[in-house]
């Protein structure tokens, strides 16, 4: 450690610094929508990106973007406040999802101003499609609410703000890994270290307000719908930073990823009459859900393939997948009607979907849980009963939990938080940067610190595999904190994990070069997936209920006299505290929890 | 089959440790295959890895021109529903689309 700690503090004396007004962590279209209101109002702003900033993951959404326009049906935003709370299992604070719904409609304009080519319809306004969740008049008929950019609205999106910020000339650090966020001793939050990939050299970038957009951490799980580059960076910072993160037992599931692969087959190949089968040839959705069979509700089906695989009646040589059968629909059918299935199929496994099954399994897609915020963007921690501001730390997008989500997130909804939230948080730090126009000096110790934990890697000498402890991370949360969770396998996942925890200490690079070592990346990543996987399973354990995406086999139904609350995790002595749901709304009647029903 | 022949014709050039340069090359190439999608990172981390010491000077090249496509346009590639125009990135397209299936 002597040897450690002196690398760290040589490393300090010539440590190059750059300042900035704002730094943002993240270029994803949270990120860069927050970037664009602040480099238009003149403040000096620095995006920190690991990648390329157009190939953040926004750049996956298809779907589209939820708002009221009601360019098709009628449609106010109202009822899509209404359908948003619900969704989220009356977890979702219902203050941030009115502000959400009622600034939808505008965003959506501005992004159209902004470039963002939005289909149309023939009259010329905005086109938009019908969604799962989303209905008319509180629960009536369906709605017709979300806005594309045909199937390439995250791309589009992305494209078009990265393009906005360049005009308005926001300073971009890309392939640059952020490390740890720097704090003082009065919790002023004073920037992050960062670590350029391809020169290895380390820049500490000092800011008076720091913006947190990194993205969600699909990467949690083996079987994922997420890019590589999903690995929670920013939660792992909070938390590291002593503060909490909240509700992080709430990951959502889809039922039918590829096995062992996780890319998405949507439920439109059920809705044309494929159904799943185990390895008895069995149709096992007749036993779960009698009358909806394969198109119950996304919890369900998930839930039905976990126990199959889970009581041996799994297919494939590891008995680890069930079967997505096509073939009795007939070539032309599946061929004609599926052709995104087909093409993505064909691609990854080889086979002909009309003439082979396709092996699937549960896929992990989105992180409700995240860095707790309110509304403007501030990320909040516990001060005595109540809550307060961390000064100059802001959260948005998939990162954050403000919570508009709550246990479960609605279709179309993703695109929205973001902007929505990018743009709040964007106008907050404005005013606080008219209020705090200096730099607070820089805090040696804090920056020390992650100096520190970064020379770790430096150790030589024999020691496990950071890739190898990866798979097993990833196998571990999959088995005992996938979509099957009870007392006893939740407990067991714990232990695993601790375990895991213990190994990745005494984990070692084999590589020390200097340049270009994504190694020493993908080992920083690995500490912050292991942070939130602890986060995730202790969250999940305590949790007695189900909700939303949290589905407890010994805790079958939602609990609201003791669980109506969002989970905080704290790193130090893994302890959870809760706090309140915030059940009134900024200008309307609260929405109390019913059944859920669709 | 043509895709497979193809394939099999390429030439080997030094291994990944050869140098530190060729080294250095691996894990750029690696860090640009880090897309925003998992379909992307699956077929372009997964090629790399399999191939890279089997890819001549000019095949890198081709690589790395693919690898300035944004990533839609890589996608509507790798899938096979469209053909780019330079026909040496054309080439490494199907051998991108064939190593995924058939690893060496």
């Amino acid at each position: 450690m002597g040897d450690i700690d002196s690398i760290a503090s040589s490393n300090l004396v010539t440590l190059a610094r750059r300042k900035f007004d704002t730094l943002v962590i993240g270029a994803g279209g949270g990120g860069l929508r927050a970037a664009l209101q602040l480099s238009q109002a003149d403040a000096n702003v620095a995006v920190v990106s690991k990648v390329f900033p157009t190939r953040s993951h926004t750049v996956a959404a298809q779907g589209g973007m939820n708002a009221a326009l009601a360019n098709v049906l009628p449609d106010n935003w109202h009822w899509h406040m209404y359908d948003t709370v619900k969704g989220s299992d009356y977890l979702g604070d219902q203050d941030a999802i009115e502000y959400m719904c009622r600034a939808a409609s505008h965003l959506v304009v501005e992004l159209e101003h902004a470039g963002v080519p939005f289909t149309r319809l023939e009259d010329g306004r905005i086109y938009q499609r019908a969604f799962g969740g989303q209905s008319q008049n509180f629960g009536g008929e369906q709605a017709v609410r979300t806005c594309a950019a045909a199937d390439r609205t995250g791309h589009a999106i992305l494209h078009t703000l990265y393009q906005q910020n360049i005009r308005a000339k926001t300073h971009f650090f890309d392939e640059h890994f952020a490390v740890d966020l720097i704090l003082d001793d009065d919790g002023y939050v004073l920037g992050a270290l960062t670590l350029e990939i391809e020169t290895g050299e380390l820049l500490l970038i000092e800011a008076k307000t720091t913006l947190l957009a990194t993205g969600g951490a699909g990467q949690l799980f083996r079987t994922n719908t997420n890019a590589h580059i999903n690995t929670g960076d920013g939660l792992a910072m909070v938390l590291r930073a002593g503060l909490p993160i909240q509700d992080m037992e709430f990951f959502q599931f889809h039922p039918t990823g590829i096995a062992g692969k996780g890319m998405l087959i949507t439920e439109g190949a059920r809705g044309e009459g494929g159904y799943l089968i185990n390895k008895d040839g069995e149709r096992f959705m007749a036993r779960y859900a009698p009358k909806a069979k394969d198109l119950a509700s996304r919890d369900v089906v998930s839930r039905a393939i976990a126990v199959e695989v889970r009581d041996g009646r799994g297919c494939g040589a590891n008995g680890d997948h069930v079967f997505l059968k096509l073939d009795h629909l007939g070539a032309e059918t599946v061929h004609k009607r599926l052709p995104g299935i087909c093409d993505m199929v064909t691609t990854f496994l080889g086979i002909d979907p009309a003439v082979e099954h396709i092996p699937v399994y549960p896929t992990a897609h989105y992180t409700m849980g995240g860095i707790p915020t309110d509304r403007d963007g501030r990320v909040v921690a516990p001060v005595n009963s109540g809550e307060e501001p961390v000064p100059g730390l802001y959260a948005v997008g998939e990162c954050a939990c403000v919570s508009v989500h709550g246990a479960n997130r609605l279709g179309g909804n993703s695109l929205l938080d973001i902007v929505v939230f990018g743009r709040a948080a964007g106008n907050d730090i404005n005013e606080f940067l008219t209020a705090n126009r200096y730099h607070r000096p820089l805090n040696d110790a804090s920056v020390e610190q992650a100096l520190t934990r970064l020379a770790r890697w430096d150790r030589t000498g024999d020691g496990e595999s950071v890739s190898q402890l990866r798979d097993e991370l990833q196998s571990t949360m999959e088995t005992y904190c996938g979509v099957f969770r009870s007392d006893e396998v939740l407990k067991e996942g714990v232990d695993e994990v601790l375990a895991l925890e213990k190994r990745l200490e005494g984990a070692v690079l084999q590589d020390h070069s200097k340049t270009f070592n994504t190694a020493r990346i993908e080992a920083l990543e690995l500490e912050n997936l292991m942070e939130l996987a602890i986060a995730t399973v202790c969250s999940a354990l305590e949790r007695r209920e189900s909700r939303g995406a949290h589905s407890r086999i010994d805790f079958t139904e939602r609990d609201d006299v003791h669980w109506l609350k969002h989970s905080l995790f704290f790193k130090e002595d893994r302890r959870l505290d809760y706090k309140p749901v915030r059940m009134k709304p900024l200008s309307v009647e609260s929405f109390p929890p019913k059944e859920r029903v669709y | 089959m043509n895709q497979r022949d193809e394939r099999l014709s390429f030439k080997t050039v030094s291994g990944i440790d050869a140098s530190d340069q060729n080294r250095r090359n691996f894990a750029r190439l690696s860090w640009q295959c880090r897309r925003g999608m998992l379909e992307l990172d699956i077929l372009l981390q997964g090629f790399l890895q399999r191939e890279f010491a089997n890819l001549d000077t000019e095949q890198i090249q081709a690589l790395e021109r693919l690898l300035e496509m944004p990533d839609q346009l890589l996608l509507e590639y790798l899938m096979g529903r469209t053909i780019p125009i330079d026909k040496e990135v054309v080439d490494i397209v199907q051998h991108i689309r064939s190593a995924v299936n058939h690893p060496s």
